[in-house]
């Protein structure tokens, strides 16, 4: 269980940032920063960055995504914004529109 | 049980999570960590030890472990625990400040005393009560909570787990959903409102003893031979917390 975890109703008028776990299930009019996993849930709604070591979208995403290691679209999700992560999984289903850059070091 | 306590609608920010932003929704919310701004949501809201609020807090039911820098308003009550800090006005139905919480700050309570925004109705309980330090033998009667709604008030003493929220309809945090919380189910009203005299005529809340915080204010000398124990066994988690000089006020009682 993430340490963080925003239920389906819950709505974040702003930032939120963690050293641990968060998973998004609502909604964040702002960004979502985390150390580890960020998971975005069905439904989620994030308008801005996400950033994380991981990073799982099945939500909308309004923003670009960033991960130290690996970024997974998917089923689902619908991100608009850019992925910089070092590995990327577009599911089949996922929507997608942004450019990819993979070469983080 | 506290495993449950996740219930599709129940939220948690982490002991090292930070929100600068305003929280709203529907739900109940944990605060472990840090937020700076604004809450206000239908549902509970549980500040735990070592989780700070800056920023004004309403919602239907507060519990402060914590600490809040900033307004609390709740529609059917508040709950200062023991190790909660508090620095700002207090308004809702029923408040109760468990001994050693450091509140500082108006109290408000009474019937009148809930803004008027979110959908609990306040005092299903009978208003009467609310003034609201209650007398510690409201302990059984529990402070707060129409007795459906709140079967499950977090356990104070532990910044634990708030049981599985059992009403899901956060929007009415009175209204009688069935209060499937085992732990604090079993510390049915009821069933401690047999044991123990019932001074008011106060619906059975929440059970209980770890709630007892309202007496705090006016420490009654007598300790009726009440017995004020708190059922450990049904208690969900940690050892019953009972406020030892907080025993039954019978002077406090009020009809």
């Amino acid at each position: 269980m993430a340490d963080t975890i925003i239920g389906s109703e819950l709505i974040i008028d702003g930032n939120l940032q963690s050293e641990a776990s968060i998973r998004v299930d609502g909604r964040v009019m702002g960004r979502v920063d985390s150390q580890t996993i960020v998971d975005l849930g069905p439904g989620s709604t994030v308008l801005s960055e996400v950033r994380g070591q991981r990073v799982n979208v099945a939500g909308s995403v309004a923003g670009n995504v960033e991960a130290k290691e690996r970024v997974d679209l998917l089923a689902g999700a619908k991100l608009t914004g850019d992925v910089r992560s070092p590995r990327l999984t577009i599911a089949d289903g996922a929507n997608f529109r942004g450019k990819v850059d993979m070469d983080v070091s | 049980m506290n495993d449950e306590r996740k219930s599709h609608m129940s939220s948690i920010i982490g002991e090292t999570a930070v929100v600068i932003g305003n929280i709203s929704g529907q739900g109940d919310l944990e605060i472990r960590g840090k937020v700076q701004g604004s809450i206000e949501i239908v549902g509970r809201i549980h500040v735990a030890e070592g989780g700070i609020i800056l920023g004004n807090v309403e919602a239907g039911t507060v519990t402060v472990s914590g600490e809040v820098r900033g307004d609390l308003s709740a529609s059917d009550g508040i709950v200062i625990q023991a190790s909660g800090e508090v620095e700002g006005n207090l308004l809702a139905p029923r408040v109760g400040v468990e001994p050693g919480a450091r509140v500082r700050g108006m109290l408000r309570t009474g019937s009148h005393a809930v803004k008027e925004n979110t959908a609990a109705s306040p005092l299903s309980l009978g208003t009467a009560l609310s003034t609201a330090v209650a007398s510690p033998a409201a302990v059984a009667s529990t402070a707060f909570a129409s007795p459906a709604a709140f079967a499950s008030v977090p356990v104070p003493s532990p910044p634990v787990a708030r049981p599985a929220a059992a009403n899901p309809t956060a929007a009415s945090p009175t209204s009688s959903s069935v209060p499937t919380d085992e732990p604090i189910a079993s510390l049915a009203p009821e069933k401690l409102g047999k044991t123990r005299k019932r001074r008011r005529p106060r619906k059975p809340g929440l059970s209980d003893n770890h709630l007892s915080a309202s007496e705090s204010v006016i420490p009654e000398p007598s300790g009726g031979g009440q017995d004020q124990k708190q059922p450990a066994k049904t208690r969900q988690k940690g050892p019953p917390k009972p406020p030892t000089f907080l025993k039954g006020a019978k002077g406090h009682q009020r009809a």
